[in-house]
């Protein structure tokens, strides 16, 4: 029994270091890898033991390492694993995603001009390097080392957003950097103000951990924290893709190969939320809460907007996912604005979306391979050219717009409950944006499914269980949670909630 | 008659006869950058005498006004040395309110000079006269400007307060002003960039122009007068980066103070080495630079007059005193509104390199600690990265890609200057009402590093090259960096290090990312890349 014990605790202890130096370690190999085979197994051998490892924080609780420095609280905990879950997806899909990449000069469908893609190895690598970054900052609880993993996740996933050098991504990945740098500095003066918000009036250094922020916080110099709150709004917010600042996101999202977009949008944009989330977590604890909240409704409700504006008659299904992307990140800034009474619908909020979205857009580059185009106007006849595809689609559109029993269906309905507490006309205009868009995304699904194929498209080929078993599973996810949601999900979510909404 | 008389004497004499060494000085340094030997240092000294041997030619159709030009011009120059302190020394003729007569001296010369050309009747010198009397109308409301900046320093309304009374610890100020009066020197006496003395085009000439039928004495006058004219910019300069002796040299009696003949002359060594200094960083500016198009004269004046506003901001500015630390500081600033001026791309690579230097020698003034070796191991990182790796990179970069018509502008970078100049005073209102006198050295470096995430946001934003957008992102994370500068502390180290290697790989990653678009797109042009839309 003793025996036990020890390894328990030395499992616990070396549980996070793990977690960050496996992928680290297996990307700086993964470079100078040659042959593909090998280079490929260790991917899937990483995304496995990420995985494996993230499904052993449930059951042991890891320790921290330098106070705040590694420490996996319920939040962390949870966005580690979707974040592990959604790369294991992404890993199998990429199996089969790399294998059909044929390396040299090819013709863009699009634009008709020639282009190659970038090494397999720098691929892969900073695939790993992505996962080690978001490892990162899903496992600290110190902002000034969340904001190097959010800066560390935006350079690392320039690279896949270009896998394939042509124009548009090569553009698409432009505006990424430069929009989302430039964002991310601005969080950085937010982390500085905070930090003089904490000194100006006592004169004394506080770490920046949140733990010891929170302890400081009823110290805190209003004016500034308000300041400083603002900067980290914009800075992360534009690393999530809130609106105004959203308009690299769908450039992104729909240029990069689409198992980087499934990656883009179901794990990164986590990770930029948890950097807001850390920074509501310091103003409740500093009874500003009340002065965020709007500030967080103001621009959910204009993020939403901006989605339900543009993606009615979009004509591209890619960036109609990432427009989508837009709205649900929306919807999570008025859930965290809501606070305590949306229940909890904002963590889950973040778990449903993160699933469906990676599912949909690994099915995206299925039809986008089958299809060459990426306008859903051509595309007709799914259900029978690519009838699993179609179906999975089919599903994930319906899961996202918030149908019932799927997960986002039960966490928009939560939050619908705790606006109706502030109000008749933010209940409805939530309502009639969700509506809009689920028009908006219903109808060219409907378009692009039924019908007969088109001419030059192949008749029916058999589907390729890599390309559409990772999906099936992340939406089977999505159902059973939506259906019922197990006790240490249950806890794990209340903890999360307890951290940074308001009453 | 007192010692401080004399003195003030034995400087005029010492200007009148050392005043045409400096051009010899210019152009022995340009000769040497081009790998030449040059002319001798008294080239000047020996076309004078030559000059005063000949007897003079008119043109027929002159009057008495071509005659006056030469007269009036070293007269004026000669009368204007009467005003200006040498040395420490109070300036014979100092009265209150003398800086406008100085100003006014200049303008009776050029007024002459413009009527002289005029009066040939030549459409050639009339152009010239055009061209000098419209460049000078921009520079004079400068250059008075100034004056009046350095003479409020020593609150005598008086040039030669800067000489005995200036208040030593304006020293941001000072530097801003030091520079701004740099970049009217270089107009104001037809050197490169907006003027050339060695070229007879008349597509760029602007003052040559004027002495083409001059000759003989009166063009030697002439030439006497314009390296007068210079000596006298370098005089101002040079008493604003000297330091003044903190005991006087004189008594208010006027005889020699404690530090005697040998302080004196020490005191005027210094000088005449900081003139010389001056000169020499004339030819390296020469050198370095391609002479502008006429139509870009203008905007050499309006960064001249945008840094005597912010000089006269940081004076007004109780707090922004100090130390070597002003200097620094000044610099910066300096740095960020030539960034925003600046339109070639390699100039803004040499500039945001001697930013970065000046960035990474900050630590070692700010830190009150004992300078541990944890900390000197750090400055020395951040000093590598910031003013070698980075610009070593942008350089390769820059490099590797097409060269670029200039002047791709989104917004102007006349306005962004003056949008920089609002955004400075904006820095400062803010300072002033956040109260942030708690932490001096924080209400020093704030309005700066506000002032720099600023210009660094407006690059990104009003530049089509995609580098400099680079350039902005770079400059904006200068502007953090010096944000947080005064909070960082000795157990944070490890987390400066690491921001410093995320920015350092996402610059490298843009830079990769630039190449690859360039050779997609042939052009780095941001206007190009718009496939993407809704």
């Amino acid at each position: 029994m003793p025996r036990s014990k020890i390894d328990r605790v030395t499992v616990a202890a070396l549980l996070l270091p793990f977690l960050l130096l496996l992928p680290f370690c297996a990307a700086l190999l993964s470079w100078f890898v040659q042959a593909d085979t090998i280079r490929r197994t260790l991917l899937m051998f990483t995304a496995t033991a990420e995985l494996a490892l993230a499904a052993l924080c449930w059951v042991v609780q890891p320790l921290s390492l330098g106070g705040d420095l590694l420490c996996l609280d319920d939040m962390g905990r949870l966005v580690l694993t979707i974040t592990c879950t959604l790369f294991f997806a992404a890993a199998i899909y990429a199996e089969g995603y790399l294998k059909a990449e044929a390396p040299g000069t090819r013709k863009d469908f699009q634009q008709g001009l020639h282009f190659s893609n970038a090494h397999e190895a720098t691929f892969t690598a900073c695939l790993l390097l992505f996962l080690a970054a978001t490892v990162l900052t899903a496992a600290t609880r110190h902002l000034g080392l969340l904001w190097v993993g959010i800066e560390t996740t935006t350079v690392v996933s320039a690279p896949l957003i270009y896998f394939h050098r042509h124009r548009r991504s090569l553009e698409a990945t432009w505006k990424y950097l430069l929009i989302c740098s430039a964002g991310i500095g601005l969080a950085l003066i937010g982390n500085l103000l905070l930090d003089i918000s904490m000194q100006i009036e006592a004169g004394h250094t506080v770490d920046m951990s949140v733990s010891a922020l929170t302890a400081a916080a009823d110290r805190v110099h209003p004016t500034w924290f308000k300041a400083a709150f603002v900067f980290l709004l914009i800075g992360y917010g534009t690393k999530m893709g809130i609106a105004p600042m959203h308009t690299w996101l769908p450039d992104a999202h729909s240029e990069a190969p689409s198992l980087v977009s499934a990656l883009l949008s179901g794990a990164l944009l986590n990770c930029a939320f948890l950097g807001i989330f850390r920074a509501q977590e310091v103003a409740l604890a500093a009874g500003l809460a009340e002065f965020t909240s709007t500030l967080l409704l103001a621009f959910g409700f204009f993020s939403m907007l901006i989605a339900a504006f543009f993606i009615v008659n979009l004509g591209d299904f890619k960036r109609m996912l990432a427009y989508s992307s837009v709205e649900h990140m929306g919807v999570l800034f008025i859930a965290l604005g809501t606070g305590l009474v949306a229940g909890r619908g904002g963590v889950l909020h973040m778990m449903g979306h993160s699933l469906v979205k990676a599912a949909l857009f690994l099915l995206a580059g299925n039809i986008l391979a089958r299809y060459h185009t990426k306008s859903n106007h051509d595309i007709t006849g799914m259900a029978r050219a690519l009838p699993i595809t179609a179906l999975l689609w089919f599903t994930g559109i319906i899961a996202i717009t918030g149908t019932p029993p799927f997960l986002v269906f039960i966490s928009e309905f939560s939050i619908l409950q705790g606006l109706l507490r502030y109000g008749l006309l933010p209940a409805a205009m939530y309502l009639v944006l969700l509506g809009i868009i689920f028009v908006g995304m219903i109808t060219p699904t409907l378009h692009m499914c039924r019908g007969s194929i088109p001419h030059d498209i192949k008749p029916a080929v058999r589907e390729t269980p890599v390309f559409v078993l990772p999906s099936a599973c992340l939406l089977l996810a999505a159902l059973l949670f939506g259906l019922y949601m197990p006790e240490w999900l249950r806890d794990c979510l209340d903890g999360a909630v307890s951290l940074a909404f308001h009453l | 008659m007192t010692a401080q008389f004399f003195a003030s004497l034995g400087g005029i004499v010492i200007s009148l006869l050392l005043a045409p060494l400096l051009p010899g000085v210019i152009n022995r340094v340009k000769a040497r950058v081009g790998g030449r030997k040059g002319s001798p240092l008294a080239q000047l000294y020996f076309d004078l005498r030559r000059l005063l041997g000949k007897s003079p030619v008119y043109p027929e159709v002159t009057t008495l006004f071509f005659k006056a030009a030469p007269v009036a011009g070293v007269a004026g120059a000669v009368a204007a040395l009467t005003l200006l302190p040498f040395g420490g020394v109070r300036a014979p003729a100092a009265f209150p309110g003398d800086f406008v007569l100085l100003s006014g001296l200049f303008a009776m010369s050029r007024f002459f000079l413009i009527l002289a050309a005029l009066d040939t009747g030549s459409a050639f010198e009339g152009m010239g006269a055009s061209r000098e009397a419209f460049f000078s109308a921009l520079a004079e409301p400068i250059f008075l400007f100034c004056l009046f900046i350095l003479c409020l320093q020593s609150q005598q309304y008086s040039l030669s307060g800067m000489a005995t009374s200036m208040v030593t610890d304006n020293w941001m100020s000072n530097t801003i002003l030091a520079f701004s009066l740099f970049l009217l020197l270089l107009p104001e006496n037809s050197r490169i960039p907006a003027d050339d003395p060695n070229t007879h085009l008349e597509l760029t000439m602007i003052h040559e122009v004027i002495l083409l039928d001059h000759s003989g004495p009166d063009l030697a006058f002439l030439k006497y007068a314009a390296a007068l004219k210079l000596w006298i910019f370098s005089l101002i300069i040079a008493g604003l980066v000297l330091p003044v002796p903190s005991t006087t040299l004189f008594d208010d009696n006027g005889a020699l103070g404690p530090l005697g003949i040998c302080g004196l002359s020490l005191h005027w060594g210094m000088t005449i080495a900081t003139l010389l200094g001056i000169s020499i960083l004339v030819g390296f500016v020469e050198s370095l630079m391609a002479r502008l198009r006429m139509e870009r004269v203008p905007q050499i004046l309006t960064m001249s007059g945008a840094f005597a506003g912010l000089a006269a901001l940081a004076l007004m500015e109780a707090g922004m005193t100090g130390s070597p630390l002003g200097i620094l500081i000044g610099l910066i600033v300096i740095s960020d509104f030539c960034l925003l001026g600046a339109e070639r791309l390699r100039l803004c690579i040499r500039l945001i390199a001697g930013q970065g230097m000046v960035l990474g020698l900050i630590p070692l003034l700010t830190t009150d600690s004992v300078l541990s070796v944890r900390i000197i191991v750090a400055v020395a990182v951040f000093f590598a990265v910031k003013a070698i790796v980075l610009p070593w990179f942008l350089w390769r970069t820059y490099k590797k890609l097409p060269p670029q018509a200039p002047g791709a502008f989104y917004l102007g970078n006349t306005a962004c200057v003056l949008l920089g100049l609002a955004a400075f005073v904006f820095s400062l209102w803010l300072n002033a009402r956040l109260g942030l006198a708690a932490n001096q050295l924080f209400s020093q470096i704030f309005p700066i590093a506000f002032a720099t995430i600023f210009s660094g946001l407006l690059l990104i934003i009003s530049r089509r090259m995609a580098l400099a957008q680079i350039f902005g992102y770079l400059v904006m994370e200068n502007g953090v960096y010096l944000l947080g500068m005064p909070m960082a502390q000795e157990s944070s180290i490890w987390l400066e290090l690491s921001i410093l290697m995320d920015i350092l790989v996402a610059a490298f990653v843009m830079g990769i990312a630039l190449t690859h678009l360039n050779r997609a797109f042939d052009s780095t042009d941001v206007e190009r890349f718009a496939t993407l839309k809704d």
